[in-house]
């Protein structure tokens, strides 16, 4: 329990990191939400000045930092200029977009990667590893943007699928929602798949080749109980921690689908504060997608914590 | 195929797709900018061996007015996508291999440092990558690309795109180099060499520095292309080269108009573009990174 | 009066953590002379042996040479390990004229003419100068180590369990070569090893170490014959039952 406690407080202290370098570069980025006013000869330096102190975006730096992390404490996170609207309620839909998106496309990747990988483990050298090896790197190399678009060409031309957004009117949500989540899922899993497999494939290896799996083997230990209760918790370890690593990159990727593909997630709204200037949004969805990462890491800790005696050790 | 063979396929396969954005200048057929409003979307003309001329205005080929050969087509506004393909991938090629070369000069000094002298300076180095690996990739890129000015030239783009991209991402080269050196500092002959009065700097250039070269060279391979991909998603996005300078990312852009994009496949040039070309840097880090199977 | 023995070591001591790797090690050395070091692991040989090749400074005592002070310049110290004493992609030229090259000692030409002057000495052939370590044998590399180590004219050799790993053909081979170079050269060796058997074939006196501090120093005769010290008799007991050369009664 101690270890929890302990990733846990330094994911803490990464995410309070996170959040001073992220004021400090907001700090020193020029111009803010009212440059864009500035340059609007209508607008005069003191209403200008006026809105900017209005916003307290004028009071130095320490206070405004410690005036935020007071503020999100309480659960308020500030207020987004350019939505016009505090920033809480904005992002809580679109972080909950992005979980469910992200997680399908977990979980489905995850789904098909195991038993390809351990297959391909089991069946090293034969015509089937060969061409699912030469498949998935050719997958790899087809960038995810490519595939979006690809993707949503075919949604507009043949009608088969909703072309983008999350849902359309009328009843039957759930089926709605699904018929609407079916294609930016298979361009995450695409993009996910050749990696989890070729790890899948090199855990499941090297479990299958060490010396006790040999020698369980030996003993005539049946095949499915080989695999459930020997070989596949002895390539947890690495899978599970390739799945904190991979985290980051899901998360990317996801952004760039979400813009393609008009998915209301955390990605289309980031960029937009971006092109706003509105850095209040752009903080908060930095401070968010450090989170996720942190979560994440800190989940597999404790998955990795619970499945590895040996770290227990430690 | 012996490994050596891969490795040199690999590496003249990449090379004659860089040489071919290298020479856009020669190869490409019209100037990225120079429109034929009077041509929207055209689709590829194939190439009728009559009307073609050699070496005219300083390029390989071209058509004699009013004639024109578009090998992939044109945009919206005319412009003939071949040739922008041939000048975006000098773009973003170009910014993948000085990007990493960035990341992996930052990588090796700070890992160096870090495996060499251990103690605080360690620490903080290795404090200061968990804070840059602490955001998913593109959300660190884009936040740095957000707290830097908006408009710009496309020229400044270009250099800022190397320097953010390569900038971030000196984190697991540094590591991985610290690995090295860490083990290295310990070897007997690095211990002799102390002995004779050896300093740090020759410690550091004569023996520990070459066992890192592996290191550097795998890395090389493996971040190259996810720089060329970040450059592609960054262009793509807007906040990376505009117009009229094509990069394969704001090319990719154009392409966004769905309702007519099967219709205009070939704007799609772009996009598989990149696909030999990680194809290429795949079978080059596959080759490197299996283990070497020289009996010795 | 008696000249100044050639080494002095006079109540050499080195301790870690306050624990005491050695302490008041005493025993002095006369030039051309070869001195073994013998005793169980964690009897401080090794310490002894880098305090002496002034790789430690000792937090006690003190090591003359010749008269004065002793410094690196004079001392050389062969490591354990040939294998990983050098490095494997330096040519053996390139090792041998190594501490030249720290040192700032000569110009390349004069280095590479001083390498093929060292191999010769250590029996190696001078075409394979330009040739990597890693091509070399386990006794060949030790032969680069000791050449390596002669490149700077040291007095004093230390040679540390620089046996170990070596097969028994290869040990004599390396043996004779150090009793040729000290016949020819006037050296001073200090042999450290926990093999017993090996020292008395080198050496002209033993020292017998146990938990840091010397408990016997006699000539080799003198020790074989009466043993004084426990740990001296256990130490022959086992060296004879292994040795197959058999021992001097």
């Amino acid at each position: 329990m101690r270890y929890i406690g302990r990733r846990l407080l330094h994911g803490l202290l990464l995410l309070v990191g996170v959040s001073v370098l992220s004021f400090v570069f907001a700090e020193m980025a020029p111009g803010d939400y009212f440059s864009e006013l500035r340059t609007d000869p209508r607008v005069s330096a003191e209403a200008v000045a006026a809105l900017r102190a209005q916003y307290g975006l004028d009071r130095p730096l320490p206070v405004r930092y410690a005036a935020w992390v007071a503020s999100v404490l309480r659960g308020d996170f500030g207020y987004s200029l350019a939505y016009n609207s505090p920033v809480g309620p904005l992002l809580w839909g679109r972080v909950r977009a992005t979980l469910l998106l992200t997680g399908t496309a977990t979980f489905l990747a995850w789904l098909l990667a195991l038993p390809l990988g351990i297959w391909n483990a089991t069946a090293r050298g034969t015509w089937f590893d060969s061409v699912s090896k030469v498949v998935l790197s050719f997958l790899l190399a087809i960038p995810e943007l490519l595939l979006a678009i690809v993707f949503l060409m075919l949604a507009v031309e043949t009608g088969w699928f909703p072309a983008g957004g999350m849902v359309s009117p009328g009843p039957e949500r759930v089926k709605d929602l699904a018929w609407h989540l079916v294609l930016p899922v298979a361009v995450l899993v695409l993009g996910m798949l050749p990696t989890l497999v070729r790890h899948v494939r090199a855990s499941m290896a090297e479990a299958i080749d060490s010396p006790f799996a040999l020698s369980a083997r030996a003993q005539g230990i049946p095949r499915q109980r080989m695999l459930f209760r020997h070989l596949l918790p002895a390539a947890a370890n690495p899978l599970i921690s390739l799945f904190g690593f991979s985290l980051g990159t899901l998360l990317s990727a996801s952004l760039l689908v979400e813009v393609v593909m008009g998915w209301p997630g955390l990605g289309p709204l980031f960029l937009e504060a971006i092109m706003a200037r509105d850095f209040a949004l752009v903080l908060a969805v930095v401070m968010l997608s450090a989170s996720f990462l942190v979560v994440g890491n800190l989940l597999a800790d404790i998955l990795l914590y619970r499945m590895d005696p040996r770290i227990r050790m430690k | 195929m012996t490994r050596r063979t891969k490795i040199a396929a690999a590496l003249v396969f990449l090379g004659i797709l860089h040489g071919l954005a290298i020479f856009a200048g020669f190869l490409a057929p019209y100037p990225y900018a120079e429109q034929h409003r009077e041509f929207p979307y055209a689709p590829p003309t194939g190439i009728h061996w009559s009307g073609l001329q050699f070496l005219v205005h300083g390029r390989l080929f071209g058509v004699r007015e009013p004639g024109v050969v578009f090998l992939l087509g044109s945009d919206a506004y005319g412009r003939d996508v071949f040739s922008r393909l041939l000048y975006g991938g000098r773009v973003s090629l170009l910014t993948g291999l000085l990007a990493a070369f960035l990341s992996l000069s930052l990588g090796l000094a700070l890992g160096t440092a870090a495996g060499f002298y251990g103690g605080w300076l360690d620490r903080l180095l290795m404090r200061a990558g968990e804070l840059v690996m602490a955001l998913p990739w593109l959300y660190l890129l884009l936040a740095v690309r957000a707290f830097l000015p908006l408009h710009i030239t496309t020229v400044q783009a270009f250099f800022l795109l190397i320097v953010i991209i390569g900038g971030v991402g000196w984190v697991r080269p540094a590591r991985m180099i610290r690995g090295v050196v860490l083990s290295a500092r310990e070897r007997g002959f690095v211990l002799a060499a102390r002995g004779f009065g050896a300093s740090d700097a020759y410690l550091i250039r004569r023996h520990i520095l070459p066992l890192t070269l592996g290191v550097v060279l795998t890395q090389a391979t493996v971040l190259i292309p996810q720089y060329i991909l970040a450059e592609v998603a960054l262009s793509f996005l807007g906040l990376g080269v505009g117009e009229p300078v094509p990069s394969w990312g704001n090319m990719l852009a154009e392409a966004q108009q769905y309702h007519a994009l099967v219709a205009h496949g070939w704007m799609l040039a772009p996009g598989l573009a990149i696909i030999p070309v990680l194809l290429g840097y795949l079978l080059l880090a596959d080759t490197l990174m299996a283990p070497a199977s020289r009996a010795r | 009066m008696a000249a100044d023995p050639f080494l002095s070591v006079r109540g050499l001591g080195k301790s870690f953590a306050g624990h005491a790797a050695i302490q008041d090690v005493t025993f002095s050395l006369e030039r051309g002379h070869t001195l073994g070091v013998v005793g169980p692991s964690g009897s401080g040989k090794s310490t002894l042996a880098r305090c002496l090749a002034l790789f430690e400074t000792p937090t006690s005592g003190e090591i003359r040479l010749d008269g004065r002070k002793a410094t690196r310049a004079d001392i050389q110290l062969i490591f354990q390990e040939p294998a990983s004493s050098l490095n494997p992609r330096f040519t053996a030229a390139q090792i041998v004229t190594e501490p030249l090259l720290i040192r700032g000692i000569g110009t390349r030409k004069t280095r590479r003419q001083r390498a093929s002057e060292l191999m010769e000495t250590v029996g190696l052939p001078r075409q394979a100068a330009q040739t990597p370590a890693l091509e070399f044998s386990g006794g060949e590399r030790q032969r680069l180590a000791i050449a390596r180590a002669l490149a700077v004219e040291p007095k004093l050799l230390i040679l540390d369990e620089s046996f170990a790993g070596l097969d028994l053909s290869v040990q004599a081979q390396v043996t004779s070569l150090l009793l040729d170079l000290q016949e020819r050269r006037g050296l001073t060796y200090i042999l450290i090893s926990h093999d017993l058997a090996l020292v008395w074939r080198l050496a002209g006196e033993i020292a017998v170490m146990d938990h840091g501090s010397i408990v016997e120093h006699a000539g080799v005769a003198d020790l074989l014959a009466r043993p004084r010290h426990p740990l001296t008799r256990e130490l022959l007991d086992a060296a004879r039952a292994l040795s197959l050369a058999g021992a001097p009664a």
